[in-house]
């Protein structure tokens, strides 16, 4: 039963910073209807910096590039739209095409060697379970950023701006909101999220060039996980999809427990409860 | 005496499609145009390729990816079904004949009939699970059966040979191996492309670009939507799966890593750059993949040039490089500069009025 109670423990810490980017990428689709793939890529390339850079500037730097990660996706979001090129598989290729060029880029200037650094060190003890201190301060985070995120877009006029740019661009236009300005900040805010996970990532488990696509399949298995609802649901999705991960790899063989969520996904897809537009009678 | 034997000569009753016309005849030589065009290169490149070990490794790998681009090119240009699995069907396949070839003695042209029929049944029952979809949904669909099944293959034990994979897969009973694989795998490309040609041509073909048009209006005038795109579905895996036993037989070895997601990626980054719904497309956006890969230094950095020439080819040629009317490009370009001229020509001639 403890070792049970250990392995949920390792994977509500891990699950907070799946969730993390999973609200990075609910963010997107809330407000362009974009499925931005490449999230995996701005929390590998953030956490990559920042083992880079060191101590103290590392996790600025590393969000930073996360920041810069992300509007790279803005910016060819928004020429997409320019060019006419509005449908949903379009710009999730384009998505998947800087996950790639995000990954290549870790590789070729990082190279092969998985990073880690120490950050927070030690363990709680609440009887036979151990928490460590830097998978609470990673749940910690990733529930005060997702609040704050929440806070911020319904409580102040900045918000209010986002969210009616995200209920209907052409209205937002129509009564003088600098809609493309607006989108672009909501890929920075995005890349924020998910590059701040990637810092987080490397303080708990390290960071490696291929990590980008596992952790954005994680990520979109968090966002379905409860039906796309909101970003709560998404942070929630995160711990479930890391509890079944992390309970996975502590039963069964490693590819095993890699399935899980996999299949999970793949599940959820044919259930339909995914509704993307053009699906078929 | 004449008008009697005229009237005697037995007339043939000749239906519509029957009627051959030149202007019919014409078309039909548009149309095979591009495969004939690809066999006549294949066949001119190949005494330039007999003297390069590594020129003759690039055909062969370009013609296998080919395939399997052409196949994508059914699904996704024809069904509108992108599917991230298109690798992993050729996998099916090239793991089927390596373990009937290597483990059960099969021969290799035997092989071939479980190689397409594998994947084809395989995608055709994933293909009533998820035709319906969204197209995107039915993308990130196969990307989760992809990745399934390399971690599936990789808990396969002897009969996958695991992560070491499968060694010493027989090359296929042909003289001179490099020169047969270059000539067979071209052939095969041309076969491939014939497939989608007939399929385009055929009522089946028509009723997929009904169901591209306005899904539910075709269901409504009594075309079965899902059974239509789950046979197409599972052609293209079929396809995909000849792909896998040429893949197999000339290179010798098979691992999980061997047709990745990777290369699914890169198969759907050739059909989507090349142009998904013509049937030189994929070859053309292949040849392209596979040159870039070759040709840029540096193996860590390829990423950036894929995702680069995606995002590139998703700004500047929606429809792909084949598929973009260049004519049409030339004279609005052409257009705007000879505009853009008079604008200036204007603009000089009233400064010097004023």
């Amino acid at each position: 039963m403890s070792s049970l109670l250990n392995f949920l423990a390792i994977g509500v810490a891990l699950g907070a910073l799946y969730g993390l980017i999973a609200t990075s990428m609910g963010l997107i689709w809330q407000s362009t209807k974009v499925l931005d793939l490449a999230v995996g890529g701005y929390a590998a390339v953030a956490g990559m910096v920042t083992a880079a850079v060191g101590f103290p500037w590392g996790a600025l730097a590393g969000l930073a590039a996360g920041v810069a990660a992300s509007l790279v996706m803005g910016v060819i979001f928004l020429a997409l739209q320019r060019r006419g090129v509005t449908d949903q598989i379009s710009a999730a290729f384009a998505s998947i095409g800087l996950l790639f060029a995000s990954t290549s880029f870790v590789l070729w200037y990082f190279g092969t060697d998985p990073r880690y650094v120490e950050f927070i060190t030690g363990t709680w003890l609440l009887g036979d379970i151990s928490f460590s201190r830097q998978g609470v301060f990673n749940v910690a985070v990733a529930f005060v950023v997702v609040g704050a995120v929440l806070w911020g877009m319904h409580r102040t006029p900045a918000g209010e701006v986002l969210r009616a740019t995200a209920i209907s661009p052409r209205n937002a236009q129509l009564i003088g909101v600098p809609v493309r300005r607006v989108q672009l900040s909501m890929f920075a805010l995005s890349g924020l999220l998910a590059g701040g996970a990637g810092v987080l990532m490397v303080f708990t488990r390290g960071m490696s060039f291929g990590l980008g696509l596992t952790l954005t399949i994680a990520a979109f298995g968090a966002m379905i996980v409860f039906g796309v609802r909101g970003l709560v649901t998404a942070l929630l999705g995160g711990l479930v999809i890391g509890v079944v991960e992390a309970v996975g790899a502590g039963y069964f063989p490693a590819s095993v427990a890699s399935m899980v969520p996999l299949i999970f996904i793949f599940a959820v897809l044919v259930s339909g409860r995914f509704k993307l537009e053009g699906a078929r009678p | 005496m004449t008008a009697q034997v005229t009237a005697r000569t037995p007339v043939r009753e000749v239906s519509p499609s029957q009627r051959v016309g030149p202007a019919a005849r014409g078309r039909a030589l548009r149309e095979i145009a591009p495969v004939v065009a690809v066999l006549a290169i294949a066949v001119a490149a190949t005494p330039l390729l007999l003297g390069s070990a590594g020129l003759m490794d690039t055909s062969i790998t370009i013609a296998t990816f080919a395939i399997m681009a052409i196949s994508l090119g059914i699904a996704y240009g024809l069904g509108d079904m992108l599917s991230l699995a298109q690798a992993t069907f050729g996998a099916v396949g090239a793991y089927a004949t390596a373990i009937a070839t290597t483990s059960w003695g099969v021969s290799p042209w035997l092989s071939l009939i479980l190689a397409i029929a594998l994947p084809a049944a395989i995608s055709y029952g994933m293909a009533r699970l998820i035709v319906r979809l969204s197209p995107l949904a039915l993308a990130l669909a196969t990307l989760a059966f992809a990745e399934l099944f390399e971690l599936a293959v990789n808990e396969g034990g002897d009969l996958t040979g695991g992560y070491i994979g499968i060694g010493a897969i027989p090359a296929l009973p042909l003289p001179n191996p490099a020169v047969s694989a270059h000539v067979l795998g071209w052939v095969l490309v041309a076969l491939a492309m014939l497939v989608a040609l007939r399929l385009r041509a055929s009522n089946p073909g028509r009723a997929l670009l009904a169901i591209g048009t306005d899904s539910v209006l075709a269901k409504s005038v009594g075309i079965q939507v899902n059974s239509h795109l789950a046979a197409t579905f599972s052609l293209a895996g079929g396809i995909a799966g000849v792909a896998g036993w040429f893949y197999a037989h000339t290179r010798g070895y098979l691992a999980p890593n061997s047709l990745s997601l990777d290369i699914s990626f890169m198969i759907a980054i050739a059909v989507i750059v090349g142009g998904r719904r013509t049937i030189l497309g994929p070859v053309v956006g292949t040849i392209l993949i596979v040159l870039l890969r070759d040709h840029v230094p540096g193996e860590t950095s390829h990423g950036m040039f894929y995702g680069a020439g995606l995002v590139a080819a998703l700004l500047l040629f929606p429809e792909g490089v084949t598929g973009e009317s260049w004519a049409a490009r030339w004279r609005r370009w052409r257009s705007r500069s000879s505009s853009d001229r008079l604008v200036r020509t204007l603009g000089a001639r009233k400064e010097g009025k004023a």
